[in-house]
Protein backbone atom coordinates (compact mmCIF):
# COMPACT_ATOMS: atom_id res chain seq x y z
CA UNK A 1 0.00 0.00 0.00
CA UNK A 2 2.98 2.41 0.79
CA UNK A 3 4.54 1.50 -1.80
CA UNK A 4 1.50 2.40 -4.28
CA UNK A 5 0.91 5.83 -2.91
CA UNK A 6 4.70 6.57 -3.53
CA UNK A 7 3.97 5.59 -7.08
CA UNK A 8 1.28 7.02 -7.46
CA UNK A 9 2.54 10.45 -6.50
CA UNK A 10 5.33 10.18 -8.42
CA UNK A 11 7.67 9.75 -4.89
CA UNK A 12 7.21 13.76 -4.25
CA UNK A 13 5.83 13.40 -0.98
CA UNK A 14 8.44 13.21 1.94
CA UNK A 15 7.84 9.68 3.73
CA UNK A 16 6.03 11.19 6.70
CA UNK A 17 3.68 12.36 4.35
CA UNK A 18 3.30 9.42 2.82
CA UNK A 19 2.34 7.65 5.74
CA UNK A 20 0.28 10.13 7.28
CA UNK A 21 -1.94 10.33 3.94
CA UNK A 22 -2.75 6.51 4.07
CA UNK A 23 -3.39 6.64 8.06
CA UNK A 24 -5.32 9.71 8.33
CA UNK A 25 -7.73 8.46 4.69
CA UNK A 26 -8.09 5.13 6.42
CA UNK A 27 -9.06 6.65 10.21
CA UNK A 28 -11.70 8.77 8.53
CA UNK A 29 -12.93 6.13 6.27
CA UNK A 30 -12.91 3.74 9.38
CA UNK A 31 -15.12 6.25 11.26
CA UNK A 32 -18.08 6.88 8.01
CA UNK A 33 -17.49 2.77 7.86
CA UNK A 34 -18.19 2.76 11.64
CA UNK A 35 -21.39 4.76 11.08
CA UNK A 36 -23.13 2.76 8.62
CA UNK A 37 -22.38 -0.36 10.25
CA UNK A 38 -24.15 1.55 13.14
CA UNK A 39 -26.76 2.45 11.82
CA UNK A 40 -27.42 -1.04 10.04
CA UNK A 41 -27.16 -2.32 12.87
CA UNK A 42 -30.42 -0.80 14.52
CA UNK A 43 -28.02 1.56 17.14
CA UNK A 44 -29.75 4.82 17.71
CA UNK A 45 -28.06 7.49 17.30
CA UNK A 46 -25.62 5.86 15.12
CA UNK A 47 -23.42 9.48 14.37
CA UNK A 48 -23.11 10.40 17.52
CA UNK A 49 -21.77 6.47 18.42
CA UNK A 50 -19.41 6.60 15.18
CA UNK A 51 -17.88 10.53 16.89
CA UNK A 52 -17.07 8.80 20.26
CA UNK A 53 -15.82 6.02 18.51
CA UNK A 54 -13.33 8.73 16.42
CA UNK A 55 -12.27 10.06 20.04
CA UNK A 56 -12.67 7.05 21.51
CA UNK A 57 -10.70 7.43 25.20
CA UNK A 58 -6.88 7.77 25.03
CA UNK A 59 -6.30 6.04 21.82
CA UNK A 60 -8.74 7.37 19.18
CA UNK A 61 -7.06 10.25 18.35
CA UNK A 62 -3.39 9.18 19.51
CA UNK A 63 -3.63 6.12 17.40
CA UNK A 64 -4.90 7.88 14.25
CA UNK A 65 -1.98 10.76 14.21
CA UNK A 66 0.92 8.01 14.70
CA UNK A 67 0.60 6.67 11.07
CA UNK A 68 1.49 2.77 11.86
CA UNK A 69 -0.82 0.00 10.57
CA UNK A 70 -3.60 0.61 13.85
CA UNK A 71 -5.89 2.56 11.24
CA UNK A 72 -5.85 0.94 8.19
CA UNK A 73 -6.27 -2.43 10.30
CA UNK A 74 -9.15 -0.82 12.23
CA UNK A 75 -10.73 0.52 8.66
CA UNK A 76 -10.85 -2.81 6.87
CA UNK A 77 -11.91 -4.85 9.87
CA UNK A 78 -14.80 -2.39 9.80
CA UNK A 79 -15.11 -3.00 6.13
CA UNK A 80 -15.30 -6.95 6.69
CA UNK A 81 -18.02 -6.78 9.59
CA UNK A 82 -20.16 -4.44 7.37
CA UNK A 83 -19.90 -7.27 4.26
CA UNK A 84 -20.68 -9.78 7.18
CA UNK A 85 -22.98 -8.30 8.72
CA UNK A 86 -25.13 -7.67 5.16
CA UNK A 87 -24.29 -10.69 4.36
CA UNK A 88 -22.60 -10.10 0.68
CA UNK A 89 -19.53 -12.89 1.13
CA UNK A 90 -17.34 -11.55 -1.70
CA UNK A 91 -16.94 -8.08 -0.31
CA UNK A 92 -16.70 -9.61 2.81
CA UNK A 93 -13.74 -12.20 1.93
CA UNK A 94 -12.11 -8.94 0.04
CA UNK A 95 -11.68 -7.45 3.37
CA UNK A 96 -11.06 -10.04 5.29
CA UNK A 97 -7.99 -11.02 3.02
CA UNK A 98 -6.73 -7.61 3.06
CA UNK A 99 -7.20 -7.12 7.01
CA UNK A 100 -5.48 -10.13 8.18
CA UNK A 101 -2.26 -9.12 5.51
CA UNK A 102 -2.14 -5.87 7.31
CA UNK A 103 -1.77 -6.27 11.18
CA UNK A 104 -1.11 -9.44 13.04
CA UNK A 105 -3.61 -8.05 16.22
CA UNK A 106 -6.37 -8.10 13.28
CA UNK A 107 -5.62 -12.58 13.31
CA UNK A 108 -7.49 -12.42 16.51
CA UNK A 109 -10.30 -10.74 15.46
CA UNK A 110 -9.78 -12.77 11.88
CA UNK A 111 -10.27 -16.67 13.53
CA UNK A 112 -13.55 -15.95 15.80
CA UNK A 113 -15.23 -14.38 12.76
CA UNK A 114 -14.16 -17.37 10.46
CA UNK A 115 -15.03 -19.81 12.36
CA UNK A 116 -18.65 -18.17 12.93
CA UNK A 117 -18.85 -17.77 9.13
CA UNK A 118 -17.74 -21.03 8.35
CA UNK A 119 -20.54 -22.66 10.90
CA UNK A 120 -23.56 -20.21 10.50
CA UNK A 121 -22.75 -19.32 6.53
CA UNK A 122 -21.61 -22.37 4.36
CA UNK A 123 -21.97 -19.73 1.14
CA UNK A 124 -19.33 -17.63 3.01
CA UNK A 125 -16.53 -20.92 2.95
CA UNK A 126 -15.35 -20.46 -0.13
CA UNK A 127 -14.25 -17.06 -0.52
CA UNK A 128 -12.90 -16.99 3.03
CA UNK A 129 -10.80 -19.80 1.99
CA UNK A 130 -10.04 -17.95 -0.90
CA UNK A 131 -9.41 -14.93 0.76
CA UNK A 132 -6.78 -16.88 2.52
CA UNK A 133 -4.78 -17.40 -0.29
CA UNK A 134 -2.62 -14.14 -0.38
CA UNK A 135 -1.46 -14.75 3.27
CA UNK A 136 -0.64 -17.87 2.77
CA UNK A 137 1.40 -17.63 -0.38
CA UNK A 138 3.16 -14.45 1.46
CA UNK A 139 4.09 -16.64 4.30
CA UNK A 140 5.39 -19.63 1.83
CA UNK A 141 7.18 -16.75 0.02
CA UNK A 142 8.82 -15.94 3.43
CA UNK A 143 9.31 -19.35 4.43
CA UNK A 144 11.41 -20.12 1.14
CA UNK A 145 13.14 -16.81 1.40
CA UNK A 146 13.90 -16.83 5.19
CA UNK A 147 14.25 -20.39 5.05
CA UNK A 148 12.43 -20.45 8.25
CA UNK A 149 8.46 -21.72 8.25
CA UNK A 150 7.82 -19.82 11.27
CA UNK A 151 9.18 -16.32 10.21
CA UNK A 152 6.39 -14.89 9.75
CA UNK A 153 5.50 -15.15 13.37
CA UNK A 154 9.10 -15.63 14.94
CA UNK A 155 9.53 -12.20 16.13
CA UNK A 156 6.76 -11.90 17.63
CA UNK A 157 6.64 -15.27 19.25
CA UNK A 158 9.76 -13.18 20.41
CA UNK A 159 9.12 -9.91 21.46
CA UNK A 160 5.08 -9.85 21.93
CA UNK A 161 3.83 -13.28 23.08
CA UNK A 162 6.54 -14.81 25.08
CA UNK A 163 6.13 -14.79 28.85
CA UNK A 164 8.08 -12.89 30.88
CA UNK A 165 6.94 -14.33 34.30
CA UNK A 166 7.70 -17.89 33.69
CA UNK A 167 5.62 -18.96 36.36
CA UNK A 168 2.63 -17.95 34.78
CA UNK A 169 2.55 -18.61 30.91
CA UNK A 170 -1.15 -16.94 29.66
CA UNK A 171 -2.23 -13.68 30.97
CA UNK A 172 1.14 -12.42 30.46
CA UNK A 173 0.20 -8.90 29.32
CA UNK A 174 -1.47 -8.72 32.83
CA UNK A 175 0.63 -10.33 35.11
CA UNK A 176 4.25 -9.10 34.29
CA UNK A 177 2.65 -5.42 34.13
CA UNK A 178 1.45 -5.71 37.54
CA UNK A 179 5.12 -7.28 38.75
CA UNK A 180 6.42 -4.70 37.28
CA UNK A 181 4.45 -2.08 38.98
CA UNK A 182 5.11 1.92 38.36
CA UNK A 183 1.60 4.33 37.64
CA UNK A 184 2.05 3.80 33.64
CA UNK A 185 2.23 0.43 33.93
CA UNK A 186 -0.64 -0.03 36.59
CA UNK A 187 -2.60 2.53 34.65
CA UNK A 188 -2.34 0.50 31.61
CA UNK A 189 -3.36 -2.81 33.49
CA UNK A 190 -6.64 -1.15 34.49
CA UNK A 191 -7.36 0.34 31.10
CA UNK A 192 -7.08 -3.27 29.79
CA UNK A 193 -8.81 -5.05 32.12
CA UNK A 194 -11.83 -2.35 31.80
CA UNK A 195 -11.79 -3.10 28.34
CA UNK A 196 -11.49 -6.97 28.71
CA UNK A 197 -14.48 -6.31 31.06
CA UNK A 198 -16.36 -4.95 28.83
CA UNK A 199 -15.65 -7.73 26.15
CA UNK A 200 -16.64 -10.72 29.08
CA UNK A 201 -20.15 -8.57 29.62
CA UNK A 202 -21.02 -7.88 26.04
CA UNK A 203 -20.40 -11.62 25.12
CA UNK A 204 -23.26 -12.85 26.56
CA UNK A 205 -25.77 -10.81 24.86
CA UNK A 206 -24.49 -10.17 21.82
CA UNK A 207 -24.91 -14.21 21.54
CA UNK A 208 -28.29 -13.93 23.06
CA UNK A 209 -29.29 -11.35 20.14
CA UNK A 210 -27.05 -13.36 17.61
CA UNK A 211 -25.10 -10.38 16.85
CA UNK A 212 -21.94 -12.37 15.54
CA UNK A 213 -19.71 -9.45 14.98
CA UNK A 214 -20.31 -8.32 18.07
CA UNK A 215 -19.14 -11.77 19.37
CA UNK A 216 -16.18 -12.21 17.17
CA UNK A 217 -14.87 -8.70 18.69
CA UNK A 218 -15.44 -9.66 21.92
CA UNK A 219 -13.88 -12.92 21.68
CA UNK A 220 -10.57 -11.77 19.14
CA UNK A 221 -10.16 -9.04 22.51
CA UNK A 222 -10.26 -12.01 24.88
CA UNK A 223 -8.28 -14.48 23.37
CA UNK A 224 -5.54 -11.67 22.76
CA UNK A 225 -5.56 -11.21 26.41
CA UNK A 226 -4.33 -14.36 27.33
CA UNK A 227 -1.08 -14.48 24.82
CA UNK A 228 0.27 -10.94 24.27
CA UNK A 229 2.99 -10.67 27.01
CA UNK A 230 3.63 -6.91 28.42
CA UNK A 231 5.41 -4.95 25.93
CA UNK A 232 2.26 -5.76 23.57
CA UNK A 233 -0.58 -5.83 26.61
CA UNK A 234 -1.79 -2.11 24.66
CA UNK A 235 -2.85 -3.66 21.75
CA UNK A 236 -5.35 -4.74 23.79
CA UNK A 237 -6.94 -1.42 24.70
CA UNK A 238 -5.91 -0.07 21.15
CA UNK A 239 -8.35 -2.61 19.40
CA UNK A 240 -10.72 -2.24 21.93
CA UNK A 241 -12.11 0.80 20.41
CA UNK A 242 -13.95 -1.61 18.16
CA UNK A 243 -15.33 -2.76 21.01
CA UNK A 244 -18.60 0.28 20.77
CA UNK A 245 -20.37 -0.84 18.02
CA UNK A 246 -21.39 -4.04 20.39
CA UNK A 247 -21.49 -1.67 23.52
CA UNK A 248 -23.65 0.47 21.19
CA UNK A 249 -26.14 -2.49 19.64
CA UNK A 250 -26.86 -3.88 23.27
CA UNK A 251 -27.38 -0.14 25.05
CA UNK A 252 -28.56 1.65 22.11
CA UNK A 253 -30.61 -0.50 20.26
CA UNK A 254 -34.68 1.22 20.33
CA UNK A 255 -36.01 -1.89 22.03
CA UNK A 256 -33.01 -2.08 24.74
CA UNK A 257 -33.43 -1.40 28.47
CA UNK A 258 -31.38 1.43 28.69
CA UNK A 259 -32.84 3.22 25.89
CA UNK A 260 -36.42 2.49 27.56
CA UNK A 261 -35.68 3.18 30.97
CA UNK A 262 -33.22 5.49 30.45
CA UNK A 263 -33.35 8.16 27.50
CA UNK A 264 -30.44 6.39 25.91
CA UNK A 265 -27.61 9.01 24.62
CA UNK A 266 -28.57 11.98 25.41
CA UNK A 267 -27.00 15.29 24.21
CA UNK A 268 -25.64 16.16 27.19
CA UNK A 269 -24.19 12.53 27.94
CA UNK A 270 -23.09 12.65 24.61
CA UNK A 271 -21.24 15.86 25.52
CA UNK A 272 -19.54 14.55 28.71
CA UNK A 273 -18.04 11.71 26.90
CA UNK A 274 -16.75 13.51 23.87
CA UNK A 275 -15.43 15.73 25.99
CA UNK A 276 -13.62 13.13 28.50
CA UNK A 277 -12.47 10.81 25.72
CA UNK A 278 -11.08 14.00 23.68
CA UNK A 279 -9.14 15.08 27.40
CA UNK A 280 -7.58 11.43 27.82
CA UNK A 281 -6.33 11.86 23.82
CA UNK A 282 -4.78 15.25 25.00
CA UNK A 283 -3.27 13.60 28.10
CA UNK A 284 -2.30 9.96 26.84
CA UNK A 285 -0.36 12.52 23.58
CA UNK A 286 1.39 13.98 26.01
CA UNK A 287 2.64 10.76 27.92
CA UNK A 288 3.69 9.57 24.53
CA UNK A 289 5.44 12.50 23.10
CA UNK A 290 7.16 13.71 26.50
CA UNK A 291 7.36 10.20 28.26
CA UNK A 292 7.45 7.05 26.79
CA UNK A 293 9.18 7.65 23.27
CA UNK A 294 11.60 9.90 25.28
CA UNK A 295 13.06 7.19 27.42
CA UNK B 1 -30.12 -8.78 10.02
CA UNK B 2 -30.83 -6.94 6.41
CA UNK B 3 -33.48 -4.55 6.33
CA UNK B 4 -34.68 -3.50 2.58
CA UNK B 5 -37.65 -5.31 2.72
CA UNK B 6 -38.77 -4.02 6.00
CA UNK B 7 -38.34 -0.75 4.90
CA UNK B 8 -39.97 -0.92 2.42
CA UNK B 9 -43.32 -2.26 4.20
CA UNK B 10 -42.88 0.87 6.61
CA UNK B 11 -45.25 3.24 4.04
CA UNK B 12 -48.63 0.65 4.89
CA UNK B 13 -47.63 -0.11 8.27
CA UNK B 14 -50.23 0.96 10.95
CA UNK B 15 -47.86 2.81 13.27
CA UNK B 16 -49.82 5.61 15.04
CA UNK B 17 -49.99 8.74 12.94
CA UNK B 18 -47.65 10.12 15.54
CA UNK B 19 -45.00 8.13 16.17
CA UNK B 20 -42.71 10.04 13.29
CA UNK B 21 -43.27 13.30 15.13
CA UNK B 22 -41.90 11.97 18.72
CA UNK B 23 -38.77 10.16 17.12
CA UNK B 24 -36.16 10.54 14.74
CA UNK B 25 -37.04 9.32 11.27
CA UNK B 26 -34.06 6.78 11.95
CA UNK B 27 -35.35 5.49 15.34
CA UNK B 28 -38.35 5.37 13.59
CA UNK B 29 -37.49 3.35 11.14
CA UNK B 30 -35.45 1.37 12.88
CA UNK B 31 -38.03 0.68 15.41
CA UNK B 32 -40.67 -0.56 12.10
CA UNK B 33 -37.82 -2.82 10.95
CA UNK B 34 -37.47 -4.81 13.91
CA UNK B 35 -40.82 -4.64 15.25
CA UNK B 36 -41.94 -6.06 12.21
CA UNK B 37 -42.97 -9.37 11.80
CA UNK B 38 -42.40 -11.83 8.52
CA UNK B 39 -45.15 -11.60 6.95
CA UNK B 40 -47.64 -8.73 8.29
CA UNK B 41 -47.69 -4.93 9.14
CA UNK B 42 -46.01 -3.56 12.12
CA UNK B 43 -47.54 -3.35 15.55
CA UNK B 44 -48.05 -0.48 17.61
CA UNK B 45 -45.10 1.16 18.39
CA UNK B 46 -46.41 2.57 21.71
CA UNK B 47 -47.39 -1.03 22.69
CA UNK B 48 -44.64 -2.42 22.28
CA UNK B 49 -41.55 -0.06 23.35
CA UNK B 50 -43.60 2.83 25.08
CA UNK B 51 -41.23 4.85 26.09
CA UNK B 52 -38.78 5.04 23.55
CA UNK B 53 -37.72 9.03 23.40
CA UNK B 54 -36.41 10.36 20.40
CA UNK B 55 -32.70 11.98 20.71
CA UNK B 56 -33.55 15.81 21.45
CA UNK B 57 -31.12 18.50 19.51
CA UNK B 58 -30.20 17.97 15.89
CA UNK B 59 -28.55 14.53 14.76
CA UNK B 60 -25.15 14.56 13.13
CA UNK B 61 -25.33 14.44 9.55
CA UNK B 62 -22.64 12.16 8.02
CA UNK B 63 -21.21 14.97 6.19
CA UNK B 64 -20.76 16.92 9.46
CA UNK B 65 -19.35 14.02 11.13
CA UNK B 66 -16.88 13.75 8.37
CA UNK B 67 -15.71 16.68 8.67
CA UNK B 68 -15.84 17.26 12.37
CA UNK B 69 -13.41 13.24 12.51
CA UNK B 70 -11.08 15.59 9.85
CA UNK B 71 -10.93 18.84 12.38
CA UNK B 72 -10.38 16.65 15.05
CA UNK B 73 -7.81 14.38 13.72
CA UNK B 74 -6.05 18.17 12.08
CA UNK B 75 -5.84 19.60 15.31
CA UNK B 76 -4.52 16.34 17.28
CA UNK B 77 -1.05 16.46 14.21
CA UNK B 78 -0.95 19.93 15.21
CA UNK B 79 -1.00 19.60 19.14
CA UNK B 80 1.29 16.32 18.81
CA UNK B 81 3.34 17.82 16.13
CA UNK B 82 3.42 21.27 17.11
CA UNK B 83 2.60 22.12 20.56
CA UNK B 84 4.52 18.68 21.72
CA UNK B 85 7.39 18.41 18.94
CA UNK B 86 6.59 14.58 18.80
CA UNK B 87 7.94 13.14 15.88
CA UNK B 88 5.58 11.05 14.46
CA UNK B 89 8.27 9.36 11.79
CA UNK B 90 9.64 6.73 14.20
CA UNK B 91 9.31 3.09 15.68
CA UNK B 92 7.25 1.11 13.85
CA UNK B 93 6.15 3.61 10.78
CA UNK B 94 10.08 3.78 10.38
CA UNK B 95 10.23 -0.35 9.58
CA UNK B 96 7.26 -0.24 7.40
CA UNK B 97 8.89 2.53 4.99
CA UNK B 98 11.19 0.74 5.04
CA UNK B 99 9.85 -2.25 3.80
CA UNK B 100 8.10 -0.71 1.23
CA UNK B 101 11.10 0.35 -0.26
CA UNK B 102 12.50 -3.43 -1.10
CA UNK B 103 11.03 -6.97 -2.14
CA UNK B 104 12.12 -8.10 1.35
CA UNK B 105 9.00 -9.94 3.14
CA UNK B 106 7.61 -7.71 5.57
CA UNK B 107 7.34 -9.12 10.04
CA UNK B 108 10.28 -10.45 10.02
CA UNK B 109 11.31 -7.10 10.51
CA UNK B 110 9.10 -5.60 12.65
CA UNK B 111 8.38 -5.51 16.15
CA UNK B 112 11.54 -3.78 17.39
CA UNK B 113 10.01 -0.99 18.29
CA UNK B 114 7.35 -1.38 20.21
CA UNK B 115 4.46 1.69 20.93
CA UNK B 116 3.23 2.03 24.40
Amino acid sequence: MIASVRAATFGVLPPLAVMMLIAGSSYVIGVAVFALLASEAGITSPREVSLLFAVHPFVGLTSAVYPDADSVATALLLLCLLYYHREQWVSCAVFFGLMILTHKAIWFFALPLGVIAFIKHRESRLPLVVASVPLLALIAAGAAHHNDILWAVRSSMKNLLTSQTSFFPVFDGIVASLIAGGFAKVSKVVLVLSALSLAGMLLLPCYRRRFWIGVSVAVGLLIMAVVVNRDNVWAIFRFSKVLLLPLGYVLLTPDSAFVRRWGGLTPIRFLLLSVGAIASNVAFGYYMAKIYFVR
Amino acid sequence: MRVKPAVVACAADPTPSNAQDVMSPEVYRLSVVQLLPPHGCAMSLRDKIPSVQAPTGAPLSVMRLLALTVVLYTFFVLYMKGALAFELFQGDVVSYWNDSLTLATPYSTWCRAIRP
